[in-house]
This record gives C-alpha cells, structure tokens and sequence, in this order.
C-alpha cells in the first residue's frame, strides 16, 4: 500500500502543475483583453479591471434592471435566476437521460428503434428550437428550463448506451449468479458502472447548458442574465455585458469545479 | 481461528506466504459445519444441447445431448480444448445459458435461470472495481439480505483463509492479479452456494500464483465439502485438483473417468504411473500427443 501512496503523491504533485498551467492560460487572456482595451476605445471595450469593479457596483443593484422591473434588483439576482434554471434542467436532464440510455441498452429491441432517432436529434441544432420552444410555453422560467433539460437528457442518454454497452457483461452475469434483481443490478452494478464514463458527458452538458439558458432568456424570460444583457445591449452598455460575461464564466467554472470535486470522492475507485 | 497469519508483512504483491500457510491437506475446523449439512447437491443434466445463433446467421452447437452427474462434493474438472465448449457447460448449469434441449436439474430441482445456490468464478476479472474488497467479498451476502454484523464476520472469516484480511479496506485496482482471483475465489464461498462453478480461474495467472491457489481452492473444498465443476485448459491443474475429470470435445463428453490419486498429490504421487497414464491420455485429447487415442476431431461416435 505504500506504492498506492506514492501514486497519490505523484497525482497531486501533478494536479498543482496543472493548476498553475490553467492560472498562466487565464492569465494570457486577461493580458490580451487589457492589450486590446487599450487599443480600442471604451465605447468598444473595456478592460477587464472596468468589467470586474462594474460587476461588483452593480452586483446586488443596478438601476437599468431595477427599471425594467425583474425581481431581481442586480446582476447577483440575474445570476440567481441562471443558475437555478440550468442546475434543475441538468440535473432533470441528467437523470432522464442516464436511466432512460441504460434501460434501452438492455432492452434489444427497444434500443435498436431510438438510438437512430437519438443520434439525429442530437444534430438539430438545439438554439434553432428556442424559439419554437417560446411559442409553445410563453414567456416562463421554465421554458428554458425545458430546453435545457432536453438538451441534456439527448446527450446523455447517448452516454449512457455507449458506457452501458462497453461494461463488461460479466459483471451484471456475477450479480445475476448471487441472486440479484433487476432493480438491485441496476443500482448497484450498471449505475456505478456506467457513471465514470458519462461523467464526461454530464460536464459537457453543463458547459454547453449555460450558453443554451442565457441564449434562452435573451428570446425572453422573466429574468436571469440572458436579459440583462439583452437590457444592457439596447442601452450600448459595453462594460456592463462584459461583467455579466465574466459572471457566467466564472459561476460556471465554479459549478464545474464543485461537480469534479463530487466526482473525485464518489470515483475513488478508480 | 488458527490459522497463522503475518500480518507485519508490507511486500507489494502480497500473492506471499498467507495463502500458503493454509496447507492443502489440513482441515482446521471453522467451517466444518458447512461441510456437514451436505444437502443433495447433484448436478444432473439430462440431454442438454445448446445451439447459439451467430449474428451472421450461422448455427453453432456449442454442446450437444450431454448427459452428466457430478455427485455432492465431488470435484470434477472439465478439460477440453478452446472453444470447445467448456464454457458453455457450465453457463448452462449456472443458469446464465438456458438449454436449447434438454434440462439441468440441481438435488431434486430442475432449474431455470441463475440463483445464488450456484455460484461462479468467471473465466474473467468480475471484481467489481468499485466495491471495497470486503464489500466485493460481501456482495452476495448483502443481495440476500444477510445482516452487516452477520455479514462482516463472514467475510473477515474468508479473507483470512485467502489471506486477504490486511487488504479488506483496499480497492480492486490496489491488488495485484494473483490477490483479485483470491478475492474472486472468496466471494463465491462466502455466499455459500450448494455449487460452484468456476471456469477457468487461474488461467491468466503466473505459475507460482497458480500453484498457491490451487491450494486455497483445494483447502476450501475440503473445508467445505461443495460440489464443484471446475473448467481447466491446464491438465497438471486437472490432475493436481479432481475427483473426476472429463474431457469435452466438439460439443460432447469424450472421456469421463475418476482420479484416484491419493492426496495430497505431490511430485511423486503425480509421477506414479496411474498419474502418468492418465496424463498421457488426456493430452493425447487435446490434440498433444499424436498417436495413442487421438479421438479429437473424430468426435461423432
Ligand atoms: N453467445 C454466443 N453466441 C454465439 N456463439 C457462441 C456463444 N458462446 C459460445 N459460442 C460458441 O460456442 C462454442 C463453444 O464456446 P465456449 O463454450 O465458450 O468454449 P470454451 O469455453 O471451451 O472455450 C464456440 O464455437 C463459440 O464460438
Ligand atoms: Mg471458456
């Protein structure tokens, strides 16, 4: 067990590499955006310090939104709206998904009829249906909600075949010859199974989820930070779309971080 | 519990000295109990044919018309070449192959689909990856039920026959191949099956590991007293383990005889020359020595 250790060791020495690597890509790109702010004239574009101190002026109260009269009174209310919306629609989303893509790949029949389907659903360009999606649930907090929930069961309903076909069958014949129902095997063969390689697919959604939600509220919602930008962009407000920006950037590097932090406890496994 | 154990051992592989001290001839009592309520435990099948459909269309009879006994506690091996139906046999007495013709029957029971009553060594790695190695150990006690404290006692009692008890708490992928085979063998005694069934088990294990866990295996069966099938390539480890061996060929039983060697079979038991026959006709089965009884390819009699 001591070689175990070393391995630990060896990861974390490396996972600081890593970090410090990501700090100097961000780093890189600040120093860009600020090279071209100075280029550019602030009409244009702001700089990134500009940006950040007009986040946190206008984080709990920003006039312009207050006006159009959303609940929320900020950008913090915004985001909160955002937030709530893409987190419940992958999560939904991912549920769906993962338990309907590995009940059709043990059903023969079942699977050779959707997963055509499937793959071609997952070409329609999911933004194109907004609209679509608008008309038919108005103006509501959860008509994005339902797009992204869509979205997300599409994608990882196809992950959840494909890791479901890679398991190796032995393992659900050993549950089989200890007794195990169908239920018990699901929950505590084929889910545990499958789930480090859909892992891939759940970050994918939710990356791909926040561009979909505010796209969403940018066609119309009753608020979240689609809308202010849509607000701050009729009123020319360069720097104020740059803060939310950096908002959505920032809440969905953090939700991403949270959700691998999850992942590294529940795959120790591995 | 006597059996010795050194648990100030840090070796890496730890395929080390544990498992040997569990001396193959030796019976030490813990689970004599088991041993001593041997229900009927026979394995009959009565003319079972498997045919499978290859996804081209094509036919394949796997096993065909095979009658067979394997009475309570014996320990029969299986020989036979690759793809010749070994495997097939025995996923047909666990239940995970139904036959095409024909029925199994378990004591008095006939029998469809798998239960816990046959338990499975597979021809691959089925520890759960996932499981701790005392949960893996656990498992099946848990699917039927069985009580954590109840549970915990008999694991922690089967992980010291294999030797296993300093890597309770460890992950599959912390063990070696040799110590998931023994985690493989431990999981199936413990949940106590009537049978047990295991196809291939050491094959893709080095010489020396082999040897030490053909001993454990050897050491449990005594123990416990189960009827085994156990399916082998390797005719040393036939001869090494059974009561009776058989040899399947082209879908059918070729040769089926008992092995009266004493026991424990050590070299000179296994150079005597009832040993030596034997082995001489079991390779001539597979194909490895040309000449004497070469029935191999001429199976339909
Ligand atoms: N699920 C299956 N589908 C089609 N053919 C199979 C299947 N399982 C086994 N076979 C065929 O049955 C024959 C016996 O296979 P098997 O029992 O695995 O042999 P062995 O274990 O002796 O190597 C082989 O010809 C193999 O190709
Ligand atoms: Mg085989």
């Amino acid at each position: 067990m001591q070689a175990a250790s070393t391995v630990r060791a060896g990861n974390s020495h490396s996972r600081v590499r890593g970090i410090l690597l990501r700090l100097a890509g961000v780093g890189v790109l600040l120093g860009f955006w600020q090279l071209m702010a100075v280029l550019l004239p602030p009409s244009r574009l702001v700089g990134p310090w500009n940006a950040v101190s007009d986040l946190v002026h206008h984080y709990n109260n920003d006039p312009l939104i207050s006006f159009f009269g959303f609940s929320a009174a900020g950008y913090g209310g915004l985001m909160y709206f955002t937030v709530r919306n893409v987190i419940v629609g992958v999560a939904v989303g991912g549920l769906c998904g993962v338990v309907g893509g590995v009940a059709l790949a043990r059903t023969e029949r079942t699977r050779a009829a959707t997963e055509p389907a499937l793959v071609t659903l997952g070409t329609v360009p999911i933004l194109a249906v907004m609209p679509l999606f608008v008309i038919w649930f108005g103006v509501a907090s959860y008509t994005s909600v339902i797009l992204v929930a869509l979205y997300t069961t599409i994608l990882l309903a196809q992950y959840a075949m494909r890791a479901a076909e890679n398991l190796p069958p032995i393992y659900e014949a050993r549950a089989k010859t200890c007794g195990a129902r169908m239920g018990t095997r699901v929950i505590r063969v084929l889910v545990p199974g499958v789930m480090p390689e859909i892992l891939g697919g759940l970050r994918v959604a939710l990356a791909f989820s926040w561009g979909l939600e505010v796209f969403a509220e940018t066609l119309g919602a009753p608020s979240g930070l689609g809308q202010g930008i849509q607000i701050l962009s009729n009123t020319d407000n360069v720097q104020g779309i740059l803060a939310i920006v950096l908002l959505i950037a920032a809440v969905a590097l953090l939700v991403d971080a949270l959700l691998m932090a999850a992942a590294r406890l529940l795959f120790r496994w591995r | 519990m006597k059996t010795a154990r050194i648990s100030s051992q840090k070796s890496e592989d730890s395929d080390s000295s544990q498992a040997a001290n569990i001396s193959a001839g030796r019976t030490t009592g813990a689970l004599q109990s088991l041993g001593d309520r041997a229900p009927n435990a026979d394995v009959r099948l009565d003319a079972v044919s498997v045919t499978f459909m290859r996804s081209n269309g094509d036919r394949v009879t796997a096993i065909e018309n095979v009658d067979l006994t394997v009475k309570t506690g014996e320990l029969l091996c299986v020989i036979g070449r690759s793809g010749e139906g070994k495997t097939t046999l025995l996923n047909v007495v666990a239940g995970l192959v139904e036959p095409s013709e024909g029925r199994v029957l378990v004591g008095e029971r006939e029998i469809h689909g798998t239960g816990a009553d046959r338990g499975v060594i597979f021809q691959g790695d089925a520890v759960y990856p996932w499981m701790r190695v005392a949960d893996n150990v656990g498992f099946g006690l848990r699917v039927k039920g069985v009580r954590r404290p109840e549970r915990e006692r008999v694991v922690d009692e089967y992980l010291e026959l294999v030797g296993l008890s300093h890597v309770a708490k460890s992950w599959p992928r912390e063990l070696s191949g040799g110590m998931r085979s023994r985690v493989a063998v431990a999981s199936v005694f413990a949940n106590d099956p009537e049978v047990l069934l295991a196809d291939e088990p050491f094959g893709a294990l080095d010489y020396v590991t082999r040897r030490r866990l053909q001993g454990v295996m050897l050491d449990l069966w005594q123990r416990t007293g189960k009827t085994i099938l156990f399916v082998t390539h390797d005719v040393e480890e036939a001869l090494l383990l059974a009561t009776r061996i058989i040899v399947v060929g082209g879908g059918h039983v070729l040769d089926d005889r008992p092995v009266n060697l004493a026991r424990p079979r050590d070299e000179e038991v296994l150079a005597s020359s009832e040993a030596v026959e034997t082995r001489r006709r079991l390779l001539s089965y597979l194909g490895l020595e040309p000449g004497a009884g070469s029935a191999v390819g001429q199976t339909n009699e």
